[in-house]
């Protein structure tokens, strides 16, 4: 088990990620922000009563029950470029960029506020 | 041309031909992106440019109402599952609809920035709707 596979607090996973990055192990931090994705839409899903293994599902409800759009949808979406990067090695640089910054943005915003009404888009 | 591309990928979506339909999708957000960019003077050629050029405009007040640079990822995914196909229905279903979303959303921008541009310089010309 690395130590990346203990059992750990998104808010700690995001700090490894960001080692990853600046040593340069792109598909690793990639791998971690995506599994800090996942893991705080599963506190999301017991934050509102929802079944964390589907997280289109909570992404969705969340999105519907407080009339927000593609809020939470399009986070999740787009976070899933990170997945995608890990498995294929199919990002550049650049493109990562944005996502080393906005997926710790959104991710830190959900665990302030756990509840989704309060989410801003 | 934004509505061709989206109307061709509507049409291959249906033949259940994701994979051309996320090649076109994502053609038609490349081309709201350089419409917009165009609008403002500017011309974003390769795909570098075109992702700093969202991220530049979504962190404008205009756009702070809107996720961006989220549709963008969303459309690079579709983009992604063309060659890899490797989204499944209900990931490619979402991330369709965030594209989709993001295509309306920088047809707002276009006309957004087309009219700001027009307040700033008054003699210039308002450019065709991408429409």
């Amino acid at each position: 088990m690395t130590t990346t596979e203990k059992a750990i607090t998104p808010l700690e996973s995001l700090a490894d990620a960001e080692r990853e990055f600046e040593r340069g192990n792109h598909r690793e931090a990639s791998r971690i922000l995506w599994k800090a994705t996942e893991a705080t839409f599963d506190m999301l899903a017991k934050a509102h009563g929802l079944d964390p293994s589907d997280h289109i599902a909570v992404a969705t409800t969340l999105d519907e029950k407080y009339d927000l759009g593609l809020y939470y949808r399009s986070r999740l979406m787009g976070a899933g470029l990170l997945d995608d990067h890990a498995k294929m090695d199919v990002l550049e640089d650049y493109e990562l960029e944005g996502l080393r910054e906005d997926v710790p943005h959104f991710i830190r915003h959900c665990l302030r506020e756990p509840n989704a009404n309060a989410a801003s888009r | 041309m934004v509505r061709l591309y989206r109307e061709d990928a509507g049409l291959m979506l249906e033949q259940d031909r994701s994979h051309s339909a996320g090649a076109l999708i994502y053609e038609s957000a490349k081309q709201c992106v350089n419409a917009v960019a165009n609008q403002e003077g500017q011309n974003p050629g390769y795909t570098r440019a075109k992702t700093q050029y969202v991220r530049d405009i979504a962190r404008r007040p205009i756009a702070s109402q809107y996720g961006l640079e989220w549709g963008w990822q969303a459309a690079s995914r579709l983009h992604i599952h063309a060659d890899r196909g490797h989204l499944n229905e209900g990931g490619f279903h979402q991330n369709w609809l965030v594209t989709q979303a993001f295509i309306d959303d920088m047809l707002i921008m276009f006309d957004l920035v087309a009219n700001s541009a027009l307040e700033d310089t008054p003699d210039s010309t308002q450019q065709e709707s991408p429409t």
